[in-house]
Order: C-alpha cells, then structure tokens, then sequence
C-alpha cells in the first residue's frame, strides 16, 4: 500500500491528539444521542415545550462540561496546540459544521414529532414517504461521519456513523411495528459510543501522565 | 544534449541541504509546526517523543537560526512555553522538502 504525504500523516495526527485522544468527544457525542434516544419518554412527562427546552439546556451543558473538562483534564497532559487558520482548514470546518447541523436537524425532525402528534409513525405521514426521510437520516449521518474519519483518519467514526444511522432507523421501524416510544436502538448505539469514550478516556489518564513544571 | 547530466542535478543539490533542518528530531519538530500556528512543550513532547531535554536543545537550535520563535509565559500560576514556525523556518522547510523530493525523484 502507498504511503501517504508524510505532512498529511503529521497534520492528521495533530487533529486525533487534541481532538480524539482523549474520549472527551466520543463521550460527548454518545450523551448526545442518548438525550436524543429518551427524547419521546421525556416529551410525555414535561410536555413538548419544557422537553424542548430541557434538551436545548443539556446540548449546551454537554458542550460546556466537554470543554471545561478538555481545558481541565486533557489539555495539561497532551499539551496545548495553537491551530493554523489556513483557507483550506476554514473551508473543511464550515463544511463540517454546516453538516453536523443539517443532519441534527434531520435527526431531530425524524425523532422529534410535531407535538399533538402523539408520537405515532402514521401522524408523521406513515407508510414510504417517512421511511424515505429516515434513509436521508442514514445517508446524512453516514456520510457526516465518514468523512470525517476519512479527513482526520479516525477509524472508529465510519462506525459511529452507521451505528447512530441505524440505531435511528431501528428506532423508527421499532415505533412503527411494535409501537415503542423508547427509541432503544438508537440507546443502544449511544450506549455503546459512549462506552467507547470511557475507555478511551481511562486509557488517555494511564497513557498521558500529568506534566510537572513548565509546559 | 542536456540528458543524464541533466537529471542528476536534483542530486548535487543534496549536498547543499539544510543539515538544521535534516536533523531527523528537528525535521519532526518542524513538521508538526508547520501544520500549526503554535503549540507548547507538552504537546511537542507527546508528539514527537523527545525527552524534555532533547527537545529543549533542538528548539533552541532552531530558534538560533531564527526557524522558531518561543513565547514564555504562564497557565494560572504555571510556566507555559509555546513554540511556533517563522516565516523563515517555514521556507526553510519548504525548501527541504523540494530538494529531497527532486532528488529522490531523480534516477
């Protein structure tokens, strides 16, 4: 097999320290997805409104928590790296972004019915035409996150993509056939990434000790 | 005819290469500032596998040569360093990487 630019391999290597290493992500992500995946017995007990509003609190508290605990936890032990604003590294990044907001809208829409809608598949139109919208979901998240292991060279991501996809697409069959309001496969597949983070995460604390003295 | 002379030229110019820059310790550091705007000692350390010491010595001989700039400074109450590619040290790379890729191009 060919080798690849070694500055590639270097560049790339440099996103997975700061940005992977750690488990912080991945942990991030599976929370995520889990709020996402309890979305529908949540709706029931608040309400839409305040479950909107809950979810909307938790997103933003993940990402705080995430960053608090990189700057805190991660940081001090793989050090701390200025990233270089290149044209092409702003384009990746809006691209990415722009994605990862479509396809959280997309997942949303899927997951999140309109309220009075009472959560059944058929209120969302039912039949061919919702399953279409969740085989757009599967695509998007496949997608999204195969590019994204293919750009920074992390494997696990083309997995999460189809987990998260399928675990979305099992959930909505599941409500459909068995009338499950509890989005289970896509539990599952959070559960499972998040699982994933932790032990990245255990493994990141051994592998990386704490620096004393100037860093 | 300009022929074989010709494409061994790419080779002579081996002889003229940045040996600060061939250093195979330097040339890494190097490479992981290239992709950066900066980053500190630790993350250096991490990435490259240098000890404290090696890695202190080749960055002061790049800084030395004017190749890399390093910023002192404090974390909270802790002593910070960053290091960060010059203009300079950049060129200086990217005419490294030219030589060696003509010169291994060559035959």
């Amino acid at each position: 097999m060919a080798k690849q630019n070694p500055f590639k391999e270097v560049e790339q290597r440099t996103i997975q320290l700061i940005n992977f290493e750690d488990g912080l992500w991945d942990l991030m992500l599976g929370v995520i997805f889990m709020a996402l995946a309890v979305y529908p017995l949540t709706r029931q007990w608040l309400g839409p409104e305040w479950n909107l509003l809950l979810f909307v609190v938790l997103l933003g508290l993940v990402v705080f928590v995430q960053q608090m605990l990189r700057r805190r936890l991660s940081s001090p032990r793989i050090g701390r790296v200025v990233p270089r604003r290149t044209p092409k590294l702003r384009l990746v990044l809006a691209v990415l972004v722009l994605m990862v907001a479509a396809t959280l809208v997309l997942v949303l829409v899927t997951l999140l019915q309109p309220a009075g809608s009472g959560g059944t598949f058929e209120a969302r139109g039912g039949g061919a035409r919702s399953y279409i919208m969740e085989y757009v979901v599967l695509l998007a998240l496949v997608v999204l996150f195969s590019l994204m292991g293919y750009l920074f060279n992390v494997a696990r991501l083309y997995l999460y993509g189809w987990l998260l996809g399928l675990g979305n697409l099992g959930s909505v069959v599941l409500e459909h056939q068995a009338g499950w309001t509890f989005n289970l496969p896509l539990a599952i597949a959070a559960g499972i990434i998040m699982a994933i983070g932790v032990v990245l995460l255990a493994d990141f604390l051994k592998r990386y000790p704490l620096h004393q003295g100037a860093g | 005819m300009s022929g074989e002379t010709g494409n061994l030229e790419p080779l002579r110019d081996l002889a003229d290469i940045d040996r600060l820059v061939h250093e195979p310790a330097r040339l890494m550091l190097m490479m992981y500032l290239y992709n950066v705007d900066a980053a500190d000692f630790v993350f250096l350390v991490n990435a490259t596998g240098l000890t404290w010491g090696n890695l202190s010595s080749h960055l002061s001989k790049l800084e030395e040569a004017g190749y890399v700039e390093i910023e002192k400074g404090y974390v909270g109450k802790k002593p910070h360093t960053m290091a960060r590619l010059t203009d300079e040290g950049r060129a200086a790379l990217d005419g490294y990487r030219r030589t060696m890729r003509d010169a291994l191009k060559s035959n």
